[in-house]
């Protein structure tokens, strides 16, 4: 499909567009916090992917390259302020069908991850963001961050057990 | 293989990454060991912790109508190049016309030039300024 969308196939493209417009919406939105912001930029990557495909190298896996592109366009509209950093953006949960009890408490379990992801250090924030709001596997994780996968691993290893001290923290706070 | 070696094992295990002839032995090493169980279970919790966070995303159907808007819009863009390009040729041939021609007076000649001249120099001077901007840009090496 990839070498079809190089190739000119609109159909193909279409496929890719569909197959990769959230992962690249949530890449967005890690950046710039607001849905109108990030779906103008997703559509922007996508047209120009289209533009550019003849840049593109099929070798290498292809959403580290529309993450590429998505980064560039979000740093470009951010030139103005001083938020540059991924990270999670503010979200109301609707809890269907759930007790009033439960929501409650479901609200202050994800207001605790919240509070221990923002508390990370940068590289680990990043890595947790990429591999569980971008669904990106360790190959893309590592062409994306330019290291190993190895090295991929042991960070996001690292990443999560911070996260996890961070949240023990906050339950004895709690 | 020892507990240390294990553990990014373990967490490929838990997202799916483990090559299948490595899961027999991940598995193996689980049932004998307590303390790799217990972090295999705190990665699976922590994994199930995030999924519950929700991303606010827009309505379905703009994820739906996102392909055929690109290429509308990639579409588009194609035509501008068109539009601009020849316009751009057709300015410029109409110039060589009233230069070349001998019919035409000398004030408008002139006229025309000092247009087109002035042009130039303002979008000139627009790059430049853009350049001397762009050099002087902290995050130059990020946007790269």
């Amino acid at each position: 499909m990839i070498l079809a969308a190089k190739a000119g196939n609109k159909t193909a493209f279409s496929w890719l567009v569909e197959k990769y417009s959230r992962r690249v919406y949530r890449a967005a939105l890690s950046f710039l916090h607001n849905i109108e912001d990030a779906s103008d930029i997703a559509q922007e990557v996508f047209i120009r992917a289209y533009n550019n495909m003849a840049a593109y190298d099929p070798q290498r896996p292809l959403y580290p390259w529309l993450y590429r592109i998505t980064r560039n366009l979000c740093i470009n509209r951010l030139k103005s302020s001083t938020d540059r950093e991924s990270s999670l953006p503010d979200v109301q949960i609707p809890f269907k069908g759930e007790t009033p009890e439960l929501q409650l408490i479901k609200k202050e379990e994800i207001r605790h991850l919240r509070k221990a992801i923002a508390g990370l250090k940068p590289s680990y924030r990043e890595i947790l963001l990429l591999k569980h709001f971008q669904d990106c596997s360790y190959a893309e994780i590592a062409d994306i961050l330019s290291i190993p996968v190895g090295t991929v691993m042991s960070r996001l290893y690292n990443a999560r057990m911070s996260l996890r001290k961070e949240l023990l923290k906050e339950d004895t706070i709690a | 293989m020892n507990c240390k070696e294990m553990k990014l094992k373990i967490q490929a295990l838990t997202d799916n990454e483990l090559e299948e002839k490595e899961i027999h032995e991940v598995l193996n090493h689980l049932e004998s060991c307590y303390r790799c169980r217990e972090d295999y279970i705190s990665l699976l919790q922590l994994q199930k912790k995030m999924k519950n966070i929700a991303i606010p995303e827009p309505q379905k159907e703009w994820f739906e109508d996102l392909p055929h808007r690109v290429l509308r819009r990639s579409g588009a863009l194609l035509g501008k190049v068109l539009f601009l390009g020849s316009y751009i040729l057709l300015l410029g041939y109409a110039l060589y016309s009233l230069f070349r021609s001998k019919n035409e007076e000398i004030i408008i000649k002139f006229a025309v030039g000092g247009v087109v001249l002035g042009g130039l120099i303002l979008l000139i001077v627009s790059l430049a300024d853009r350049i001397r901007e762009s050099r002087s840009d902290k995050y130059k090496g990020v946007l790269k």
